[in-house]
């Protein structure tokens, strides 16, 4: 890892003709006829996976690893960065129509965008979804060609204190965007991070919290979690009000009015996208919290907030913008400066070292056609996605009608081979279906899952970075509130904290 | 929306799970700060500083719920109406098949597991016709994406074990 100014100095200085030569030899390699035949598959296979609850960009990723290893460096990159671009929108797709994000970082796509598959919209919030998507992506992607030089020096003033506010903000952010009771959602927030205590500690490596469980000591695995929690539970209510998806109305609802409603609101998906993105560039929490944070403040801006959360399609169209906008920010941190910016890039970053490339500054001067080739198979993919969200919505949103006497046994099965894939344990199996119990109950009683599913992200960073700062200060608790990006995340937390309260006062003056 | 009984029965119901969950989550956080007591200082220090926070919050939802504070959100009414009344013996009859196809995945293995109870469900709760084109194909897109593509994890199920052999899967 270098210091800012190294990697100012490595950028600036990368001469033309390397760069040249690079962004040739990726062009060359992405729209050979074998790049191309891989991006269309590796972007289907990641749209395919994403769209199993459960999975996601991460499980994606390192189950290709190994399948990609004995590639070119180039043509190996080409198929993880397709297989994520595909991945984001897979996501979205079950966010929408089963109230399943793929991944955490699709989670508030289900505030609005399962609403609107209930009303028989589905297909309308997917193309809605598909097009912002898109949009943010690209948006996301040339932020981080134009900014890379001068924004990496920003991801680096973030310090542990900073870390633990940061994760603080995004949890205060996720109990006041969901609906329901704030206090609930801070509560399973607040369990989340308790359920990252099993295991290992972070402080000393002792193990604890395991009850003689010695499947507890390596932690409770979030893949599980979020299938039980959201996958299982939504089929369980499905047939135990005996119900499809969708009740009433046309089976899709209309693509072009999803595109057309981003369209009209291109600058808030410029916003979300901006925003997302920016908080992409922070390492290791952006990539979870920015799409509640492009939706809160959609939402808190609108001038009908309450309908957010009933089927609001800017709701979906924000949360997707800053989703696949993140993306480009999280490569920031990731590529610049070998600090993964997202559970995703993490495992990317992986990948790069397995190849024997170091992400950094050097990964900048000496594997410049390989980051090409990663940013113009993002691209590609992403427009491929648009455009299997914009012609496949109508098939998708079918799912909407599938009685659930074939969907529930469809999706356990599905949930089941799932949860067992990502580390070949079946006690990972029965774990999911004591959080499909939990999930089920958080459901009838309007409590966030998403809330517990970003504390058990989240908790461990907090934990590290609490830890981490208290050995910065020689135990003084000071450093927490000392240093002015801190106090920035403090204010911002309880400003946060704050809106229920506003919203209350607002709703007394109106009465 | 519901007839008054239903409805009734349906926040009577709700109340239950919240009562449930709640006591869970107490019951749950509590016996961390007891446990804790053995752990080092520093090790202990964050999970006993959120296990008070959240019974600290856990007691102010308490008080909320008493004294009708429902304002902005703070705190919601107990019970959340969706429109649509789940059926409690369905849900938990879900539950139960679950349970059987997680019981069946690590008895005879996770795809033969998937053919035979999809099969079943959708057989006992739709048309036999459909289970036989249902269980298969769900069986079958298993094997291809996970076992075939994704290259899974070998598991040797306990009938393997027994045999003393290993088919994986």
């Amino acid at each position: 890892m270098g210091s800012p100014a190294g990697i100012h100095l490595t950028v600036l200085l990368v001469d033309l003709a390397q760069f040249e030569t690079a962004a040739a030899t990726a062009f060359g390699t992405v729209f050979s006829p074998i790049g191309l035949a891989l991006v269309v598959g590796a972007t289907l296979l990641g749209v395919t996976v994403g769209s199993i609850p459960g999975l996601g960009g991460p499980v994606a990723l390192s189950l290709l690893i190994p399948v990609t290893f004995e590639l070119d460096p180039r043509l190996a990159f080409l198929v993880l960065a397709a297989t994520l671009g595909g991945v984001n929108f897979g996501g979205s797709i079950t966010a929408v129509l089963l109230n399943t994000p793929g991944t955490a970082p699709n989670a508030a796509t289900t505030f609005d965008g399962f609403p609107l598959a209930t009303q028989g919209r589905g297909a309308e919030a997917i193309a809605a979804s598909a097009i912002a998507s898109g949009a943010g992506a690209l948006l996301g992607l040339s932020l981080f060609v134009l900014l890379l030089p001068i924004l990496t020096p920003i991801a680096l003033a973030f310090w542990s204190p900073e870390y633990f506010w940061l994760a603080v903000v995004g949890i205060a952010t996720i109990a006041v965007a969901s609906d329901g009771s704030v206090i609930d959602d801070l509560i399973a927030g607040g369990v989340g991070i308790a359920l990252t205590f099993h295991g290992v500690s972070t402080v000393t490596g002792g193990i604890r919290y395991t009850a003689g469980f010695q499947y507890l000591q390596s932690g409770v695995p979030l893949v599980p979690v979020i299938i039980g929690l959201f996958a299982i539970a939504q089929m369980v209510e499905l047939f135990a009000t005996d119900t499809t998806v969708a009740d009433g109305g046309s089976i899709a609802g209309d693509r072009l009015r999803g595109v057309k409603a981003t369209l009209v609101r291109w600058p808030m998906v410029i916003g979300s996208g901006v925003l997302g993105w920016a908080i992409g560039v922070i390492p290791g929490v952006g990539g979870t919290v920015a799409n509640f944070v492009a939706y809160l403040q959609v939402k808190e801006r609108a001038d009908d907030p309450d309908s957010f959360g009933e089927g609001n399609i800017a709701g979906v169209i924000a949360s997707e913008a800053a989703n696949d906008a993140k993306d480009g920010g999280s490569l920031v941190p990731t590529l610049a400066l070998g600090i993964p910016g997202s559970a995703s890039t993490a495992v990317l970053l992986s990948a790069f070292l397995l190849h024997g490339l170091t992400p950094g500054p050097l990964l900048l001067s000496e594997g410049l056609d390989v980051v090409f080739v990663v940013l113009l198979a993002l691209v590609c993919s992403n427009v491929l996605t648009s455009a299997v969200g914009l012609v496949g919505s109508p098939v998708f949103a079918k799912v909407t009608r599938v009685p659930p006497s074939i969907l529930l046994p469809v999706v356990f099965g599905l949930a089941v081979i799932g949860a067992f894939a990502v580390r070949g344990r079946a006690a990972d199996v029965a774990l999911m279906a004591g959080f499909g119990l939990l999930g089920y109950a958080m459901r009838r009683l309007d409590v966030s899952r998403i809330a517990l599913v970003i504390g058990l992200v989240l908790g461990g960073l907090v934990e590290e970075n609490f830890h981490r700062s208290l050995q910065i200060s020689g135990g003084e608790y000071g450093i927490f509130v000392s240093r002015p990006l801190s106090i920035v995340m403090i204010v911002v937390s309880v400003a946060v904290l704050a809106i229920p309260l506003r919203r209350a006062y607002r709703g007394a003056l109106s009465e | 929306m519901f007839p008054p009984s239903a409805d009734r029965l349906r926040t009577h119901g709700a109340q239950r799970i919240r009562y449930g969950y709640y006591t869970a989550v107490v019951a749950y956080l509590g016996s961390w700060v007891v446990v804790a007591r053995a752990y080092r200082p520093d090790t202990r220090l964050l999970p006993i500083a959120v296990a008070v926070g959240i019974l600290g919050l856990v007691a102010l939802r308490a008080a909320a719920t008493r004294l009708g504070i429902v304002g902005g959100g703070l705190a919601t009414d107990p019970t959340s109406d969706d429109g649509r009344d789940p059926d409690t013996r369905r849900a938990l009859a879900a539950f139960g098949w679950l349970a059987g196809l997680v019981s069946a995945g690590i008895v005879v293995g996770f795809v033969p597991g998937i053919l035979v109870v999809v099969t079943a469900f959708v057989a006992r709760y739709d048309r036999p016709r459909r289970a036989a084109v249902v269980g298969p194909t769900t069986a079958a897109a298993v094997y291809v994406l996970f076992v075939l593509l994704l290259e899974l994890p070998p598991y040797d199920p306990v009938v393997a074990r027994l045999l003393g052999g290993g088919f994986g899967g």
